[in-house]
């Protein structure tokens, strides 16, 4: 009997590294992708992983969608890595989405609105057949009209707010609170609607899409209507204490959604409209949808609502919307876990051996022995307690 | 902003981690002190040990009470590196600084914490001028392999029975460090004291294996 | 506002050093978070203290909370030495300890005896621990209570109002089934009579190492936002009932590389025969006894791989 001890595990981790960066590099006769490519004509891929990592930054989106091999969660995990890694200076103004340059907004609640509907840039009424003629590296049209509008368009809520038929959001009490931030602050329950908000804007989309989907087909059915979608770009503003006036540091694309639901009313409110809230960085609606109508999902409580669907917890939803957490323990299950098995067996072995002692004196003397579990039904065994391998 | 004219730490990453060191082992071996080796500029006001502690747990996610006996050049001086705010009442404040030990306000002034939430409490960080002066005590809990004497120099009369509040109350209560000079004193909520001559006639000859069990005996007065 | 801190260059050191980052990655005002609750989790022992977890670049659930705590602590002077299942061999230890070398430059080392951080998953190590050595776990979930309370907000009220009667349920149901407690590993422990705790996922055959231990014993889990900590000396009590008192596991056999009759074995399947070896989990401690000239009934024929 011999024994081989597995060693040289970081020479093992270095030949995967190697193997993983050819083959991200594919094949070398093709030209090698640049980050203004990628951020030139992959641009809402960058926009998902600048939100979900909570960091914007284009070119380091960029760098991370090349490195991640296109993988966008990948992605989203290197650029939330690397922001650790950078000190907070200042906290930014709010920002003040009703001065935004305008590139497209539609309200679907109104036939028009002031400001008027722009469509602008979107897939809504294209048909979704492939485009050979791209495969053919043609370059696309120009831009048909002037994209941006310079005028300051009012939005539709802050309209219905003037008839009090729309619930009035009230800004955190700056004496009193701080803008929660989850970044620097392990979330706590119950969460204020800031810590939830946050935690939306970095959520996954593909958990946001589902859970919003859910509310639509009767887990937490609250009527919503798609009260204005807009997306443009809004000035960032921070005050330095020692200066003690606002700068403005840049502009960032933004998409931002008010989704406005029926509230009938309660015996301190008059029935009236109230607000899901979305807002994402670069333009991504189908995100900021999402968001929209799982923020005001999981205001249910506060509307005194009966809690049907997942999408309405906002416990479930905040701890397990984060990509970043979800894949990792995911997969750690890949991780050894001899030791917890070697336990767990032991455990499994002596409560067998009991069980068969049980069989044993139970059966008669003249019954047939236990057949052989092979191929067959699986033991009887009572299950093991509820240990997960962790 | 006031400017001071005190550095401060040198290398902020490793003076930090030494000194954070130093707390972590002061912490948790109650009441046996522990020297921290790092040099800095600060206000003479300030114990060195004192001061190295501000640096290496204060900024600007931390609210601190300071005692009103110190000067501006402290409050300056803390601005300045650390970025801390501060807080006007005691009982806000996640961090308190006291100069003298004789001088500590009653440690019902600061915040206990909540049963959900204990560690929101009040650390306190008290100077004071000897670590072998004023009256000895025995204190013994987690971090003591059976007992430990303790003399923490001057202290207001009513400290012995406001730690003994504090320990019942466990699991809220008052952290607390202590700093004479270079050496630091840890005395968290869990180690209960009472004078060395008021330590029952009961014989202390108990192994490490029994001390958690007999702990409340030596604060019976 | 404060200066921003500088990036500080690391000190100097043999190892090959990233540089461009912090030393030991996080940036100063994430290492005062963490310092901060770590000395509030030594204040109150067994009590989960929620901090900022930061991403790591290595995958939640992959240790990024003994990560962060081993971060926030460690510093130039320290000795580190990495396990995960017991073995420095492992390659999620190796990984771990090549993170450390990269971002701080620190000495490593397999021997138990010689660090002065010791970051573990699943494992305590055999030879006892001594005074001023820290042991750092790696948690997946921290909460006790969680199989049994799914939410936070509840479980928090139970460890307020010390309510672990449902705990005991548990236990007290495996013994009405089975006629003995079948949690084999994440065995929970009251730690100073008064918090319900998750050692992690070390095999029951660990518990009684965290009763007085010399060392202090700190405790990270990145993705779930907690730490805690045993001090050192501090009684930690693997719950149990009067009738069916706490025990470990024990083995028929014994290492079969260094003959070790006390330590945690590994089963080990050698062929498709279903032969197999027993050998000790603590890979230290196996060769450490191995060079003292201890042996077992098989000889190791270790090969490298790569």
């Amino acid at each position: 009997m011999s024994y081989v001890a597995v060693k040289g595990g970081e020479q093992a981790i270095r030949n995967a590294e190697q193997l993983l960066q050819s083959l991200r590099r594919g094949d070398r006769s093709v030209a090698e992708l640049s980050l203004e490519q990628i951020q030139e004509q992959l641009a809402l891929a960058v926009n998902r992983v600048m939100c979900e990592g909570s960091l914007y930054d284009r070119q380091l989106a960029a760098l991370a969608i090349k490195q991640s091999w296109g993988d966008l969660v990948e992605a989203v995990f290197l650029l939330r890595a690397y922001r650790t890694t950078l000190p907070r200076l200042y906290y930014s103004e709010a920002i003040d989405t009703s001065q935004m340059n305008v590139r497209r907004r539609i309200s679907s609640v109104f036939k028009d609105v002031p400001g008027g509907q722009r469509l602008g840039p979107t897939y809504d009424y294209i048909h979704r057949l492939l485009d050979f003629k791209l495969a053919a590296e043609g370059s696309g049209p120009e831009s048909p009209t002037k994209e941006v509008t310079e005028d300051v368009i009012p939005r539709v809520v802050d309209t219905l707010n003037q008839e009090g038929l729309i619930q009035p959001e009230h800004p955190n009490d700056e004496s009193t609170s701080q803008i929660f931030d989850l970044t620097r602050q392990p979330l706590d329950l119950p969460a204020d609607r800031d810590a939830r908000l946050q935690n939306l804007a970095r959520a996954d989309e593909g958990f946001l899409l589902g859970l919003a989907y859910s509310t639509q087909r009767g887990y937490g059915t609250n009527h919503p209507f798609a009260g204005e979608i807009r997306m443009g770009d809004v000035e960032i503003c921070i005050c330095p204490e020692e200066l003690g006036f606002e700068v403005a540091i840049a502009d960032i694309e933004v998409t931002e959604v008010q989704m406005v639901n029926q509230f009938k009313g309660s015996k301190t409110q008059p029935p009236q409209f109230s607000r899901g809230y979305g807002l994402t960085f670069g333009y991504n609606e189908r995100k900021a949808m999402s968001m929209a109508l799982v923020d005001r999902a999981m205001r249910a409580e506060e509307m005194g609502e009966a809690i049907v669907g997942p999408a309405q917890d906002p416990e479930f939803v905040l701890y397990h919307s984060d990509n970043v957490e979800a894949q990792g323990f995911v997969q750690h299950l890949k991780l050894p876990h001899y030791i917890d098995f070697q336990a767990e067996m032991s455990v499994v072995r002596q409560l067998r051996q009991e069980y068969e002692a049980a069989q044993k004196d139970s059966e008669p003397s003249e019954s047939p022995p236990i057949p052989e579990l092979i191929g067959a039904s699986p033991p009887a065994i009572a299950p093991a307690p509820e240990t997960l391998p962790i | 902003m006031a400017p001071t004219r005190y550095p401060g730490f040198s290398n902020i990453t490793f003076d930090a981690q030494q000194t954070f060191r130093a707390l972590l082992h002061a912490l948790s071996h109650p009441g046996s002190p522990t020297k921290i080796g790092v040099q800095l500029g600060h206000p003479d006001e300030l114990h060195p040990a004192c001061a190295a502690a501000c640096l290496t747990l204060l900024d600007i996610d931390t609210q601190m009470w300071v005692q009103p006996d110190f000067s501006s050049e402290v409050i300056d001086w803390l601005v300045f590196h650390a970025g801390c705010r501060f807080v006007d009442s005691s009982c806000e404040a996640d961090f308190a600084l006291v100069k003298q030990g004789q001088s500590l306000p009653s440690l019902a002034q600061f915040d206990w914490g909540t049963p959900e939430i204990p560690e929101q409490s009040t650390t306190v960080l008290v100077q004071t001028d000897r670590f072998d002066a004023g009256e000895s005590a025995v204190i013994q809990g987690p971090g003591i392999q059976t007992q430990q004497e303790i003399a923490l120099g001057e202290l207001p009369d009513c400290f012995c029975s406001e730690w003994q509040e504090n320990a019942l109350s466990y699991p809220l209560g008052i952290d607390m460090l202590w700093f004479c000079d270079r050496q630091i004193i840890g005395l968290p909520r869990t180690s209960r004291l009472a004078t060395a001559t008021q330590a029952p006639a009961t014989p202390q000859t108990h192994t490490s294996q029994d001390n958690s069990e007999v702990t409340h005996v030596l604060c019976s007065s | 506002m404060p200066t921003p801190t500088p990036y500080p260059t690391s000190p100097p050191t043999t190892t090959e050093v990233e540089t461009g980052f912090n030393f030991a990655y996080l940036d100063e005002q994430t290492k005062r978070s963490l310092r901060r609750s770590l000395l509030k989790a030594v204040a109150i022992p067994g009590h989960q203290i929620p901090f900022s977890s930061r991403e790591m670049p290595m995958s939640y659930g992959w240790g990024t909370g003994g990560i962060q705590v081993t971060a926030s602590v460690i510093g130039p002077d320290d000795t580190l030495k990495v396990i995960d299942q017991g073995a420095d061999d492992t390659t999620n230890a190796v990984n771990i300890r090549r993170f450390f070398s990269k971002v701080c430059g620190v000495a490593t080392t397999e021997q138990t005896t010689e660090a002065t951080v010791l970051q573990t998953r699943h494992r305590i190590p055999e030879t006892p621990l001594q005074e001023g050595q820290i042991l750092v776990y790696q948690v997946p979930i921290p909460e006790p209570l969680r199989w049994l309370e799914p939410s936070e907000v509840e479980t928090r009220k139970m460890h307020a109002l010390e309510d672990y009667g449902c705990m005991h349920v548990q236990l007290y149901e495996d013994i009405a089934r089975y006629g003995h407690i079948s949690t084999a590993y994440d065995y929970p422990v009251m730690v100073h009579d008064r918090y319900l705790m998750r050692p992690s996922p070390i095999p029951r055959f660990d518990n009684p190492k965290m009763d007085r231990n010399p060392a202090l014993q700190l405790f990270g889990a990145g993705r779930e936002k907690r730490l805690y900590a045993i001090p050192p000396y501090t009684k930690v009590r693997s719950l149990d009932f009067e009738d069916y008192p706490f025990e470990v596991e024990s083995w028929e056999q014994s290492c079969q590389l260094c003959g070790a009759e006390d330590s945690f074995l590994d089963e080990i399947i050698l062929n498709d025969r279903g032969d197999r070896l027993w050998v000790c989990s603590d890979t230290d401690y196996c060769q450490t006894r191995q060079a003292q000239g201890f042996t077992g009934d098989s000889a190791p024929v270790p090969v490298e791989l790569s």
